[in-house]
């Protein structure tokens, strides 16, 4: 019953008409009644088969466009005429389904709210998973092979040997070995040396991906006791512990990745504007070991008030030294552009590291939360 | 003059007559519209873990082509999601394996970049020749003439060759003056080499520019016609180049003794001693930065409507010729504000930012049409797939005006 009520209410769709392989244009109509289909043009009219016709999607209010075989293009803004035509001759679902989800408010809104709730997980829970996973499958001494193929000769460009004293250079390998069984550290893994900082890196402390720690003459001489150097030691301890440039590495590749990705389809936008997200979740990411970092080290550190302030007093005597910053996770060119940045309040959001207010505060709040 | 209106071009043939017309290209998409298309194709694209990207890009592409017209007829993208989804799958692959690959073995890290380089005049054939042949426009296909050789002459031997002659003069240059030292003049190469190869860049770019310019404006063909790109010299690429340069030179001077003028408040190395607080040093910088955006956004948009305005006045097709009008000006405060909206909105102004990018495109743009475009005939083309095209989208080594 309904069907014969639909097939015999007339469609009309209204558009123009190009002959098979010509770019002639002509103004006609297809007409569909009592399962006869028709195209009129000018003075042609043909008789079209159902399975002669075959459409294009339906996409917002674009054109539409009906593939006629041995007849030729016919053209239409009319889409509602053309969804009932093939309602008529060979429904299909998929096709409106697709127009339906595209234009319905609250699909839309759904769609919205999902794709912003995923892109926070996988900021927050995904890549960080991810990575774990990546690092902890790959073989125990690429960290090692990395740094002995890539970083080896860097080193040298950054630093020249210590001139500390021979009797200091031993306190302080005793005090490495002492923090590192301590937190419990296999002593093979990491290796400890002290070197002079050429200028581009100054006071600093860094851990290399294959378990090399190197502090330079110049931080030696800021620290005013070895509670501080502890407190430096096991922060850095912490990072080769964590495998943290190893999963840097890898995670960085993930982003980029990611990046391309999504750049392929926005690029006729600008693709430079994509660089920018994608760099600050690197930072954000590189502050979040560095907090992992320094917990480490305050919790070696343990519910001594003195070490614990000495600790975040240190940071800020590092901040007035030298511009400079106080360790890094592995080779970052530590320029003075950048402690510019660090050191106002919008810098902290395109910094490698939390800053120095903040850090003195997590020391001081870790005795208040963990202590009292 | 009204900027919006075409003058007819009567300059190379004198039997131009009435019969000769401006059409316009319209663009009809709204940025409302497009953002329902854009968030459900984000949508099912992570619930299909990528998969349906290849029908994302499929409707976001006849969404772009089916709202923009010329004689109130629009062009059709008529790509199959398959060919791409395939295509897609394979760059994947590669992508997958370079970047594992460059990171356990140093020969691999050298060399697979090098495969890439050395295919890359390839990819870029296929790339275009597959985006042009999934295009019509009254169910007509445009083309490209596949020239391999002149691929490879224009991006690979041609650029290549420019950068080995100045290594070459220069090693050489270096061996004579150290009286025979080899060394010294590789190491001379090796010390420079950044600063050459940015100088030659700008230098060599107007040129290679216009090369690759006429290589891909020449080749397209729509039915049984060929494009023809008129440009026949690369001195207008070069003054183009010459005056943004001169931009770039004035706009530093005026920065210099802007902040010169100034004195202590937007010194730079002051920055470095102010308090971490300090409301003075956060302006500053935050006026340091935007105003390096503008300028940046600006030159960019001033390179981008000249070329394009040289390009497209430039190329015919039978008897029509193609018409561009764009000025720098608006292209520039759409480029910027598009930047800083994507940016405030974290990307969801994207649809809205293409949308405006597409219309302005658009209505810069016009042909002078003889009679009313109906006398090309189809030509029924050589299959194509999209592996060039999808490679090359991944490793973004496509070509665009």
């Amino acid at each position: 019953m309904s069907d014969l009520v639909s097939s015999s209410k007339q469609i009309l769709i209204e558009g123009f008409y190009s002959p098979q392989g010509s770019s002639e244009r002509k103004k006609a109509t297809i007409s569909h009644q009592h399962n006869q289909t028709f195209l009129l043009a000018d003075k042609d009219s043909f008789h079209l088969e159902s399975s002669q016709l075959s459409a294009s999607s339906r996409i917002g209010k674009s054109a539409r466009f009906v593939e006629i075989s041995d007849v030729g293009l016919f053209e239409t803004r009319d889409n509602d005429g053309v969804d009932a035509l093939l309602r008529q001759i060979h429904p299909s679902a998929l096709s409106s389904l697709l127009h339906g989800l595209e234009s319905n408010l609250s699909w839309i809104a759904a769609a919205l709210v999902f794709t912003v709730l995923f892109t926070w997980g996988m900021v927050k829970y995904g890549i960080p998973a991810i990575t774990e996973t990546i690092v902890s499958s790959l073989p125990a001494n690429t960290g090692l092979v990395l740094e002995e193929t890539l970083l080896d000769e860097l080193k040298d460009s950054l630093f020249s040997d210590s001139e500390l004293d021979e009797q200091r250079i031993k306190e302080l390998n005793d005090l490495f070995l002492e923090v590192a069984s301590n937190m419990n550290v296999n002593q093979d893994s990491v290796t400890f040396s002290i070197k002079r900082g050429r200028s581009s890196i100054g006071a600093n402390a860094l851990a290399f991906p294959g378990g090399t720690i190197i502090m330079t003459d110049q931080l030696i001489e800021l620290t005013k006791s070895d509670d501080q150097i502890a407190g430096v030691m096991a922060h850095e301890i912490a990072h080769i512990n964590e495998q943290h440039s190893l999963k840097q590495l890898v995670r960085s590749s993930i982003i980029s990745f990611a990046a391309a990705m999504i750049i392929g389809d926005v690029s006729s936008t600008s693709a430079t504007i994509l660089a920018a997200p994608s760099l600050l979740l690197e930072l954000n990411y590189s502050r979040q070991f560095e907090i992992e970092a320094d917990r480490a080290a305050a919790e070696y550190l343990g519910c001594n008030k003195a070490a614990l302030d000495s600790m975040g007093e240190f940071f800020l005597v590092m901040e007035k030294d030298s511009e400079r910053y106080v360790e890094q996770t592995y080779i970052e060119e530590s320029s003075p552009e950048q402690s510019e940045k660090e050191k106002s309040t919008v810098g902290d959001f395109l910094s490698t590291h939390p800053s120095s207010h903040n850090r003195e505060e997590f020391f001081s709040a870790f005795y208040k939360n963990n202590c009292e | 003059m009204d900027s919006t209106s075409y003058e007819l071009s009567n300059t190379d043939t004198e039997d131009e007559s009435k019969k000769a017309h401006i059409e316009r290209f319209k663009f009809s998409g709204s940025g409302k519209e497009y953002f329902g298309i854009w968030i459900v194709n984000i949508l099912l694209t992570i619930v299909t873990l990528g998969i349906y990207s290849a029908w994302a890009k499929v409707r976001n592409q006849q969404y772009f082509y089916g709202n923009t017209s010329l004689q109130d007829s629009s062009f059709e993208y008529t790509a199959k999601p398959i060919q791409i989804l395939k295509s897609r799958i394979l760059a994947v692959v590669v992508f997958v394996f370079y970047n594992i690959a460059s990171q356990t073995s140093a020969i691999l890290a050298i060399g697979l970049p090098l495969l890439l380089l050395i295919a890359s005049p390839w990819i870029i054939m296929r790339s275009l020749a597959f985006n042009a042949h999934v295009s019509k426009y009254r169910g007509i296909s445009f083309g490209f003439h596949q020239s391999t050789w002149d691929a490879y002459q224009v991006f690979l031997i041609i650029p290549l060759g420019i950068f080995l002659t100045v290594f070459a003069a220069i090693g050489g240059a270096t061996y004579v003056s150290g009286s025979g030292n080899m060394g010294l003049g590789f190491m001379a190469i090796l010390f420079l080499l950044p600063l050459i190869i940015a100088l030659v860049y700008f230098l060599a770019y107007p040129f290679l520019l216009y090369i690759s310019c006429r290589y891909v404006y020449s080749n397209y063909t729509y039915g049984h016609s060929s494009f023809r790109f008129r440009v026949r010299s690369m001195k207008p690429f070069y003054i183009i180049y010459a005056k943004a340069g001169a931009l770039v030179l004035l706009s530093m001077l005026f920065a210099y003794l802007l902040f010169k003028g100034m004195g202590g408040a937007m010194d730079l190395a002051n920055i470095e001693y102010m308090e971490s607080d300090s409301p003075l040093a956060f302006v500053s910088i935050i006026v340091f930065y935007v105003g390096f955006g503008i300028f940046y956004g600006a030159i960019i948009a001033y390179l981008k409507a000249r070329t394009y305005n040289l390009v497209y006045q430039n190329i015919a097709l039978e008897n029509h010729k193609l018409r561009a009008k764009m000025r720098a000006t608006p292209l520039a405060y759409i480029i910027i504000t598009n930047t800083v909206f994507i940016a405030l909105t974290l990307g969801l102004f994207i649809p809205w930012a293409k949308v405006r990018l597409a219309k302005f495109y658009a209505d810069n743009t016009a042909m002078q049409v003889w009679g009313d475009l109906s006398e090309f005939i189809n030509k029924e083309s050589e299959y194509q797939n999209a592996m060039g095209e999808e490679l090359g989208e991944v490793f973004d080594v496509g070509f665009g005006v």
